[in-house]
């Protein structure tokens, strides 16, 4: 059983790459705590988002009801349409007034991933503030978080007049934040709701890979710099081979080890739990609900280990005795 | 003295925001610290940021209109446009600016 579907803290960040399976894992949790008799909200700010997919219902960017899981509603925050309304409220008032070249170059620099990014934390500040949601929901899950990157972006404002002062000419990334002053005491709030361990917890994602992990430490230490410390870490798709004679799926197996094993100090810190691969992806509710039921650390297998041979050609398995150990990290 | 520099739309000033370093441009934010180092008032305006600075100003506005942004970044002291269309090193900075007691 997952820690945070026992210890459910108000609000749930899932972060990860786009692969590791946060979403379902995001989506298991949500499920398992509406089963549960919670209200909860499963939020997505995901533009690729398979959200409606994983749970076989419409989401759209207005809160709606999952008929198949009582208590449960979704929302999938899009990031392009809250960002082309930014760059409206900026723009707006300078159209006609400067040449069409000059309002044209004002949309290309809005038209960033900054911009997008900024937008959509915008519009899930929303989410974190808003007194109705706060009281018609129990937890609020995202299959995302933040980034470092907009985190910082976003304390800016609090401090901004004293960050000005003392870095004038410091690398200073205000860039699309200079017109949501305004908004500061929003994201006040909303990055003091994050920051605050008996309302927020964050769940690190990763695949038991080297280059996951090291992502993985990275986001990590960017949010424990704001103050974000509720961190956990959970390893999804962890492979075990049951036979030993298969080299191949042995080769995987210590790959994955070897790269938990080598995975940077700070992640190796964090409580930390771990998924077994699974030979199928998870879609649909009853799944999901099999997932959370699951003890973590069990999987078939047998049944993992065939279909990743029955996946490669028969050539592979010589390749497999070439498997380069990961450097220590 | 005052400079009011009038830069293109751009994610900010540093130069060294976005995937493509601009050496220049971090070069005239060396350049503009130096400056204000010097006691020379330096402001930065960034048409992403802040277009209404660009409307407000008529100097400003009506070169962008008879000219389009290729006559951006522009540098404006004291009501006369001292460059356009490209960031001037300091030795030029120190002339224009006739600050000739200071060595770049």
């Amino acid at each position: 059983m997952l820690h945070v579907v026992e210890h459910p803290t108000r609000y749930l960040f899932f972060t990860g790459k786009g692969g590791t399976g946060k979403t379902s894992l995001a989506t298991a949790t949500a499920v398992a705590l509406a089963d549960r008799g919670r209200r909860v909200l499963l939020v997505s700010t995901d533009p690729a988002s398979n959200l409606g997919q994983v749970l076989e219902c419409e989401v759209s960017d207005v809160i709606v009801a999952v008929p198949s899981v009582p208590g449960l509603s979704t929302v999938n925050i899009d990031p392009e349409a809250a960002a082309s309304a930014y760059r409206e409220r900026v723009v707006g008032p300078v159209r006609g007034a400067l040449p069409d070249d000059a309002v044209q170059q004002i949309v290309e620099q809005l038209s960033g991933a900054c911009t997008t990014e900024i937008a959509s934390f915008d519009e899930f500040t929303k989410l974190l503030t808003d007194d109705a949601i706060a009281a018609t929901y129990d937890h609020i899950v995202f299959d995302t978080a933040p980034t470092g990157h907009t985190l910082r972006l976003l304390q800016l404002p609090a401090a901004w007049s004293s960050f000005i002062d003392d870095n004038p000419d410091g690398a200073s990334c205000l860039g699309p934040m200079s017109g949501l002053g305004a908004q500061r005491e929003q994201y006040g709030a909303a990055v003091r709701s994050l920051s605050d361990a008996a309302l927020t917890t964050l769940v690190l994602v990763a695949r038991p890979e080297p280059s996951a992990l090291e992502e993985a430490s990275r986001t990590s230490a960017e949010l424990s710099a704001l103050h974000i410390d509720s961190q956990r870490l959970i390893i999804n798709g962890v492979f075990e081979a049951r036979d030993p004679s298969d080299t191949l799926a042995a080769a995987l197996q210590r790959r994955g080890e070897d790269a938990m094993r080598d995975m940077p100090a700070s992640l190796a810190s964090l409580p930390q739990e771990r998924q077994a691969l699974r030979a199928h992806n998870l879609v649909g509710v009853a799944s999901l609900r099999s997932l959370v039921a699951d003890d973590t650390h069990m999987f078939d297998s047998v049944a993992s280990g065939r279909i990743v041979s029955e996946a490669l050609p028969e050539s592979v398995s010589s390749f497999s005795t070439r498997l380069p150990t990961p450097a220590a990290a | 003295m005052r400079v009011d520099v009038f830069d293109p739309a751009m994610c900010c000033s540093t130069g060294v925001c976005g995937p493509d370093l601009d050496p220049q441009l971090v070069q005239f934010a060396a350049d503009a610290k130096w400056l204000s180092e010097q006691g020379v008032t330096v402001e930065r305006h960034n048409l992403g940021q802040e277009p209404g600075a660009f409307m407000s100003n008529a100097l400003v506005r009506r070169t962008l209109q008879a000219e389009g942004v290729s006559c951006l970044p522009l540098g404006v002291l004291e009501g006369e446009v001292i460059f356009r269309g490209g960031y001037p090193a300091r030795a030029e900075l120190v002339r224009m600016l006739a600050m000739t007691d200071k060595v770049a």
